[in-house]
């Protein structure tokens, strides 16, 4: 039974405890974000991107640590809203039969 | 939870199954719920023996190492700091920029297919003696052993009423495990930016924001995953522990519980002999369980939450010896020799992974040695096309980046080839370039414009080490003048 609460999700019969479902969308993204700060500040300097927007005096170790907080909080979007709608949809209710059929 | 007949996985109906027989109903039912709601910990119990002592001994050298290797340095330069505030990668006397970063990706996939081999040949020998997560644990498990006492007391502490004494052994063992995360913290930041300095700013607390913010969030994760999550990171985090067993086969070590000699498992008297009572070499002690860090019983076969640390062997030989039977009913072994069949050690699988490997390996050392570490940048002034001097000579300015990877200072002569009479006007004919540094200078061309026959004209800079032969490199740069037309 879905009642809208995230670690209700029904997988087989079974319910996902909330550490796994929490875990299975932060820390993938967590990873993720690594990667994408990684190739993303290898091919350009903070200084000189921070230089474009005026906010030079922000420093690299900054903007990387913000630019990592960006893409993480980008990637757990992504997570939650793959996990959101995983969540196995309610079946349709079968159809009545019609009343003259009955009698 | 549901019903036997309503669970989608045989194989833990049937474990529950035989479970019942045990006296460990309740714990094969609590290991079970962990699946489904909250979980219950796990308070393993010390162990000690031939694999718990080369645990240790992986353990202190792992951490010796992670500590200590980052106050090493050569010639006041850190080996191996990754400075990303300096954008440069300093490895064992190597500087690496960020466009080597094909380097990384490259022993990144080494790294990868060492885990295989070793998970193809030796199984979760990873797991058991060298992930973080297991060293961690480890040590923080060694502090709540001292502060807390052994499991039973462990255990009586929990269930006792949070009175004085119990807040103050909790408050200590939070407080040890806190200091230790945070000098974790410490240690690792200063792999990413030079740890002397950042330990003197320490000591000062004058650390900056994002330094400081980033040892406590290490210190946090360290704390949080080795403190309190634990084996809930194998079983939940970890994408190895889920996809290891398709580097098995037949004849991976695996760490497998005799059941023909075993079972059928139960209680007796020291000396009595099973045989007449119709039973196993099992005792049915459950202290394999007892010590096991994931909480699952290795009698029910080999199973994915096992971390393959060895405990239940090392516990279960002790409980052999004690009773006079042989050792190793719980040992390493593979499926072939369970089954009574031959173990091939060398076998397609093992020769493929080698072959890659290898071939990977000579490439990256190849590669890096090939690599010439020495660059050289020229930028043409954006500022002006070109000037003319008083005496009617065309000048073109650079600005030359002159990258030296050496972790050894270099003085170089700079020099300029192209069309004749073409003259390098510089305030520094010899630079001086520091270990695993970048320098920019500025130089000047200067030509007589008659001697152009195009707008634009190719050079090239040249610089060369004065105190080290063939040690040198040069950039194509591009020389403009006025059209030759509108002369
Ligand atoms: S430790 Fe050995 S004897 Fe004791 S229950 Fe485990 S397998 Fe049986
Ligand atoms: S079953 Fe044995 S080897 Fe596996 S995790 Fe538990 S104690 Fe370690």
């Amino acid at each position: 039974m879905t009642t809208g609460r995230p670690d209700d999700v029904q997988g087989a019969g079974e319910r996902i405890p909330r550490v796994q479902l929490v875990s299975a969308v932060v820390w993938p993204a967590f990873v993720m974000a690594g990667v994408a700060t990684a190739v993303f500040f290898t091919f350009l300097d903070p200084v000189h991107v921070l230089e474009c927007t005026g906010e030079a005096p922000l420093g690299r170790t900054a903007a990387y640590s913000l630019g990592f907080f960006m893409f993480w909080a980008l990637c757990i979007a992504t997570g939650a809203g793959t996990a959101y709608f995983l969540r196995p949809e309610v079946p349709p209710r079968p159809p009545r039969p019609r009343t003259e059929e009955l009698s | 939870m549901s019903s036997p007949e309503q669970d989608p996985r045989p194989e833990s109906a049937g474990a529950g199954a035989r479970s019942r027989r045990g006296v460990k109903v309740e714990l094969v039912d609590d290991v079970e719920k962990s699946l489904y709601a909250r979980r219950q910990k796990i308070y393993p119990r010390e162990v000690h023996g031939v694999f718990a002592t080369l645990r240790v001994t992986a353990v202190l050298v792992l951490l010796g190492l992670f500590y200590g290797v980052a106050w090493l340095s050569w010639d006041g330069q850190q080996l191996l700091l990754f400075d990303l505030p300096a954008r440069q990668f300093h490895v064992f006397g190597m500087l690496f920029f960020p466009q080597d970063f094909l380097y990384l990706t490259f022993m990144l996939i080494i790294a990868a297919l060492t885990l295989f081999f070793f998970t193809a040949l030796a199984g979760r020998l990873w797991c058991g003696y060298a992930c973080p997560q297991t060293v961690w644990t480890e040590v923080f498990l060694w502090i709540e052993r001292k502060i807390e006492g052994d499991r039973p007391r462990q255990m009586k502490l929990d269930k006792s009423p949070l009175g004085a004494r119990k807040f103050a052994i909790k408050g200590a063992k939070h407080l040890v495990w806190v200091l230790f995360s945070l000098w974790t913290g410490f240690t690792f930041v200063g792999y990413f930016t030079p740890i002397t300095e950042l330990g003197a700013r320490a000591l000062e607390f004058s650390l900056g924001p994002w330094e400081t913010f980033w040892i406590f969030f290490y210190g946090f994760a360290t704390y949080g995953n080795a403190g309190w999550m634990r084996e809930q990171v194998c079983i939940y985090m970890c994408p190895y522990a889920r996809f290891q067993s398709a580097m098995f086969d037949r004849d991976t070590l695996i760490i497998s519980y005799d059941s023909e000699r075993g079972e059928p498992r139960g209680a007796r008297r020291r000396g009595s002999d099973p045989k007449a009572a119709g039973l196993g070499d099992c005792i049915d002690c459950t202290l394999c369980v007892q010590v096991c860090p994931t909480g699952i019983d290795i009698r029910n076969g080999l199973q994915y939450q096992c971390i393959a640390c060895a405990s239940c062997i090392d516990v279960c030989d002790e409980v052999m010896d004690k009773m006079g039977y042989p050792r190793g009913l719980v040992r390493y072994t593979t499926e072939n020799a369970v089954s009574g069949k031959q173990t091939h050690v060398v076998r397609p699988r093992i020769l493929v992974y080698s072959a890659i490997l290898a071939l990977l390996m000579v490439a990256l050392v190849v590669s890096v040695m090939l690599r010439s570490p020495l660059e050289l940048d020229v930028i043409r002034d954006r500022n002006a096309l070109y000037r003319e001097t008083s005496e009617g000579l065309v000048e073109n300015v650079y600005e030359l980046k002159i990258v030296n990877m050496d972790e050894r200072a270099h003085r170089f002569r700079l020099s300029l080839e192209g069309p004749e009479s073409l003259a390098l006007i510089t305030e520094e004919p010899e630079i001086a370039v520091d270990a695993a540094s970048v320098r920019v200078v500025v130089a000047s061309a200067r030509i007589d414009p008659a001697r152009l026959s195009q707008r634009s004209t190719e050079i090239r800079f040249r610089i060369d080490s004065l105190d080290e032969e063939e040690l040198g490199a040069d950039a194509v740069a591009r020389f403009l003048g006025p059209t030759p037309s509108a002369r």
